[in-house]
């Protein structure tokens, strides 16, 4: 039989067509918020829906036959959802929930999911929060990947984007993929480098340039769709490699360590169609509207409005299956099967509403059932939800409004969201980015400031709840608090006033900066506002016994990996500044410096060494470091040393192959912890100082330069070859700097030898002339400057090193001079 | 019983499909679901399609698909039964699709009837039906000549275009704001139309209202090729435009831009409503009619309770 509208068929034959929705942003910033809503993020109504029904409605539109939700902490309210919708029963099989409430991140979530053990063939992952709206056809990529495998049998991943003009840079939305900078071949579409940090310069490692039958292609900021077809090895490179906790650490370390482990990732890029994944606040506004606007079309209200919930009406035939939450009001919205009646300008009413015939409904609006709008009513590009009610003359612009509020008259509210049951009194004007959580009460003529967090009662479904005190407007506060180096100081707290008078003298006698409640939400409101406040060391003193224990509870709760989420709950990245109180000023020359001084210096960028410009350095290393903590968490130095030595101890006896030393020493990185720079030091000490060793001092009867001679030219020059390559310029000072120290250190063998080590460096390129005069001429500025001591028996090293160096120069101006001659 | 509920389905879809609300995919869903529901219930499957809504029929062929798509994921609870319906559904759908080529095949046949040597003939976008009916009188050997408005924004006289070309009928593209500089020398029109409504009024494609009123400015004959399933038993409530209509992603006319302000209102309608004064004759499968006779086909066709398909 002919089957011209399957898309599918060749897929059905051969496997089942899976998608894994990771139902979390691990943003602590939102997941704060959502936790004071009863719902969380990835069920918020989006113009009557839930997100997630979008989302699974553009899956099985894609043909997926299978869907696997990883859900974290929210898989209670995820499941009984589920249980109340029709999905599971018109697909039986369809959707399947693996609850992860341990996971901190998308990484152990996909251990927990490797654990399970059920993905068997290539699966598409939705990892920005699970929710993905697109009108696309999805099952495509499947072919895309396949074909890459076929091209390339080690490609493991195809990265999915939207290309996009390049003229939305300011838009608010898009910050987490402002500063994408992907390089890919033009023709292959493989990947090469990914950036996602703010850089003035970028470099391309010239390399790339110089590789045969590659053209590079970059593309700068196209829309991430948070969207990958992986391989299951995917899986397994998460499970081995227990420092990736998001995509982007994997994609950067499958590209930088793409010789050894011989992985590839490929993109692809699609030109036209919808794509948007919610997982910031900004972006679940942007969908409302968009949604609005019909862009997602079919995906829009009256579409899926008009989907058969056929529950509803043979709820009975499942009596066993929990339908908790059906009688939930905060869930009512998506158990409602009142049609939606599009109309001009982008306007949706659902069910029976209350329309004032003055009221004025201008686009872009959707108006829930039961709700009542009353005369001189201005609407704008607003969701408002069920059994509302707007009292006269109220403005609401670009606002979301979920069900049962109540907003009194005359109110202006503008880019905001209400969360279900609040009420707002007379008069209240509410500012851009506010929140209001369940519960709350705005009092009369209230004017709510930008980007406040109103959270209600106390009783929250999250377990983590959070009490008391707060310093006025944590989000002005200045960058340093952001600062890794305080990681354990962050604690987000609250500060409840209530409505009694006396609770609030109390409160505000205890500390007088807090704003007190009823500043907040006047007089007859209710609510506390909730802050995010990263703390100084010295600050936590300020704060009263009473709430001591609610912050130990806090710290526990956000001092692991979240927390150093770059992004706020609106997507927008939250700056790093240097300031007064950081102890150090990072300096340029902190990173050559000596281990010595190692601990005392910021954090050395880690994975942008390649790319680091002098100018860009605050926003690196801040990057940098959310991958890395601090060099005191490393792991044992020495310990690792040793490793490294043995390593290449016994690659030296037994003549390993290069390729396999590297595997074992990328393999040690993690199990030691150590930072990048160490790394270098580590490798490059045990390089030297391997001659020393035992067995192959014995074998050259305790010649050191015949046996570092010897070592260098079968295994260990290639080790440093690899690891300091020579266009990465700190890598290379960093060799020097370890290669002199080790020669300070043992003057008698090395540092006499100095000048036949750098020249067997030399002419084999490990190091490159540049680097070795750079590095002189900083070590002559601070001998200059009587920073360095030369100790008597050092004097023979300096020497030998001075007569190098003026060699070589000699030698390059020869060569120039030849060149001029020519 | 099981023939009520896919009676019940198919009135749904209808009134789905009418209101500019449906999407293609939801139909097997609607229908796995019918028959998972009333699995135990199913008893034989009775000739229930025989007072269908022909309106449907292309629906169905989709179903069809579909149906044979999905199955594999349904075989819970109701595997016993779907299997056990599933050659008679086929049959019945089977029997539709040959009776919707047919229909065609009719219907393209008295195109010598309509389209005179030397013609110049004006049409707008792609329709199978029209194309089927150029080809015919192609492959008779008679000489004409086709104008296509390229129906932007979504350009399927681009796909009209290069299919009639390959028949060696010699054809121009011309843009959808050229209708009325054209008009002057065209002998004739023939469209293709979405559904016919009872009173002989169209729903059919964005554009055709214009080309319609442009043609009863120069008097110029308005044909629609309608094949028996596109009789549809309902009248439109109002001549509201939003009606009936499909409002798909601003795409089609502008990429995705996320700095558009909300001032910014983009409006793409799929379909225009065409009243029946506008319409010259219908190409029926049997023969022409003239519009206002369409409502005694309609009554002819359908069974009395089918007319208002939202009863329940």
């Amino acid at each position: 039989m002919p089957k011209p509208t399957n898309p599918n068929a060749d897929f059905r034959e051969e496997e089942r067509l899976t998608c894994v929705l990771v139902l979390d942003s691990f943003n602590t910033y939102i997941n704060e918020i959502v936790s004071h809503t009863s719902l969380p993020l990835c069920l918020w109504p989006v113009d009557g829906q839930p997100l997630l029904d979008y989302t699974i409605q553009a899956l099985i539109r894609s043909g997926i036959q299978e869907i696997i939700l990883l859900a974290t902490t929210n898989s209670a309210e995820i499941r009984s959802y589920l249980m109340s919708t029709h999905w599971l029963r018109t697909y039986p099989k369809l959707i399947r929930t693996i609850p992860c409430r341990e996971a901190r991140s998308l990484g152990d979530c996909l251990k927990d999911l490797e654990r399970e053990n059920i993905i068997s063939n290539h699966f598409l992952l939705v990892y920005g929060n699970g929710t993905l709206l697109t009108n696309t056809q999805l099952n495509e990529l499947f072919y895309v990947h396949k074909e890459n495998i076929k091209k390339d049998k080690n490609c493991i991943m195809t990265l999915v984007y939207r290309q996009l003009d390049s003229n939305h840079l300011e838009h608010s939305s898009f910050t987490d993929d402002q500063h994408l900078c992907i390089i890919r071949d033009a023709n292959t579409h493989r990947l090469y480098d990914y950036s996602k940090e703010y850089l003035d310069s970028y470099e391309i490692p010239l390399d790339l340039l110089e590789k045969p039958n590659v053209t590079i292609e970059t593309l700068y900021c196209p829309l991430d769709c948070h969207l990958a077809i992986c391989s299951p090895d995917v899986l397994h490179l998460f499970k081995d490699n227990i420092d990736c906790s998001t995509i982007n650490d994997l994609v950067k370390g499958v590209l930088r360590d793409e010789e050894i482990a011989n992985h590839t990732i490929y993109s692809y890029i699609y030109e036209k169609g919808y794509f948007l994944s919610v997982h910031n606040l900004s972006l679940y506004m942007k969908a409302t509207f968009d949604i609005l606007r019909r862009w997602s079309y079919p995906l829009v209200p009256e579409i899926m409005a008009s989907v058969p919930k056929l529950h509803l009406a043979t709820t009975t035939t499942t009596p066993s299956s929990p339908q908790i939450k059906l009688s939930d009001p905060c869930l009512s919205f998506c158990n409602t099967n009142h049609p939606v009646v599009y109309d001009k300008h982008n306007i949706y009413k659902q069910g029976d509403i209350q329309l004032d015939r003055l009221s004025h409904i201008q686009q872009d609006v959707f108006i829930g059932n039961k709700s009542q709008i009353a005369s001189g009513v201005c609407l704008r590009s607003s969701f408002i939800g069920q059994n509302c009610t707007i009292g006269k003359d109220t403005r609401i612009e670009n606002s979301i409004i979920w069900s049962n509020v109540q907003i009194g008259e005359n109110c202006f509210i503008r880019n905001s969201i209400i969360c279900d049951s609040v009420l707002v009194r007379n008069g209240v004007k509410i500012n851009p980015e506010c929140v209001l959580c369940k519960g709350v009460i705005i009092g009369a003529n209230v004017e709510l400031k930008e980007r406040s967090v109103v959270i209600g009662s106390t009783s929250l479904s999250s377990a983590n709840s959070i009490d008391e005190v707060e310093i006025d407007d944590e989000i002005q506060l200045p960058p340093t608090d952001f600062k890794r180096t305080n990681s354990r100081q962050r604690r987000s707290s609250t500060r409840l006033s209530e409505k009694s008078f006396s609770d609030k003298s109390i409160c505000s006698s205890i500390e007088e900066t807090v704003a007190s409640n009823s500043d907040l939400v006047g007089v007859d409101g209710f609510g506390r506002e909730l802050i995010f406040s990263y703390m100084h060391d010295n600050q936590p003193n300020k704060s009263k016994a009473t709430d001591d224990d609610d912050d130990d509870d806090d710290d526990d709760n956000d001092s692991d990996s979240q927390e150093k989420h770059p992004y706020d709950a609106w997507g927008k990245r939250i700056e790093s500044q240097d300031s007064s109180t950081s102890e150090v000023e990072p300096e340029p020359t902190g990173r050559i410096s000596r281990p010595s001084s190692h601990l005392n210096q910021p954090t050395v960028p880690a994975a942008n060494n390649e790319t680091s410009g002098e100018s860009g350095e605050s926003t690196i290393s801040d990057d940098g470091s959310s991958t890395h903590s601090d060099d005191e968490e490393y792991g044992n130095v020495d310990e690792f040393q040793e490793e490294v030595t043995r390593t290449l101890e016994r690659a030296y006896k037994q003549k390993l192959n290069i390729e396999n030393i590297v595997v074992e020493l990328n393999m040690l990185k993690p199990t030691y912890d150590v930072s990048p720079t160490e790394f270098d030091k580590s490798v490059t000490r045990a390089v030297f100082l391997l001659p020393f060793e035992k067995k192959i001092a014995n074998l050259f009867n305790g010649n050191y330069w015949n046996a570092l001679k010897s070592t260098l030219d079968q295994t260990t020059q290639f080790i440093l070859k690899n690891y300091m390559k020579t266009t990465n310029e700190e890598s290379q000072m960093t060799l020097l700097t370890e290669l002199e120290s080790i020669c300070l250190k043992h003057v008698h063998p090395i540092g006499e030898r100095v000048v036949n080590i750098l020249n067997y460096l030399y002419d084999q390129d490990v190091i490159v002339e540049e680097s070795i005069i750079k590095w002189y001429q900083l070590k002559q500025s601070q001998i200059e400057k009587n920073e360095i001591l030369i100790k008597s028996d050092e004097k023979i090293y300096y020497d030998k090193l001075k007569q190098f160096v003026e060699w070589l120069q000699n030698a390059e101006s020869e060569d120039d001079d030849e060149d001029d001659d020519d | 019983m099981l023939p009520i509920h896919i009676l019940k389905l198919i009135r749904e879809v209808s009134v789905r499909i009418i209101h500019g609300r449906n999407e293609g995919s939801d139909i097997s869903l609607t229908l796995q679901a019918v028959l998972n529901d009333r699995a135990t219930m199913s008893t034989t499957n009775e000739d229930e399609n025989d007072n269908l809504d022909e309106n449907l029929q292309l629906k169905k062929q989709q179903i069809q698909a579909d149906l044979t798509e999905s199955l594999p994921m349904s075989n819970v609870e109701g595997s016993v039964s779907v299997q056990r319906l599933r050659p008679d559904i086929m049959d019945d759908l089977n029997w539709y699709s040959n009776e919707i080529d047919l229909s065609v095949k009719n219907l393209a046949q008295q195109a010598l009837a309509h389209i005179h040597a030397n013609e110049i003939i004006l049409t707008l976008g792609y329709s199978y039906t029209v194309e089927q009916f150029f080809k015919y009188a192609a492959s008779k050997k008679r000489q004409f000549h086709v104008f296509i408005l390229e129906h932007a924004p979504f350009f399927t006289g681009h796909k009209m275009a290069v299919n009639l070309s390959q028949a060696n009928i010699p054809v121009t593209v011309v843009t959808d704001s050229a209708v009325y500089a054209i008009m002057a020398r065209v002998n004739k029109i023939l469209i293709g139309t979405r559904s016919l409504l009872a009173n002989g009024g169209l729903t059919a494609k964005s554009g055709t209202y214009s080309l319609a009123l442009a043609a009863k400015n120069f008097n110029v004959p308005l044909l629609v090729c309608a094949p028996t399933y596109k009789f549809s038993p309902t009248y439109l409530p109002s001549f509201d435009p939003v009606m009936c209509n499909s409002f798909p992603s601003p795409e089609n006319i502008l990429s995705y831009q996320s700095s558009y302000q909300s001032s910014l209102d983009i409006v793409v309608p799929m379909h225009d409503y065409v009243p029946p004064e506008l319409v010259t004759l219908i190409i029926g499968s049997g023969m022409g009619n003239a519009p206002s006779y369409v409502y005694r086909i309609v009554s002819e066709l359908y069974s009395a309770e089918d007319n208002d398909l939202e009863r329940s």
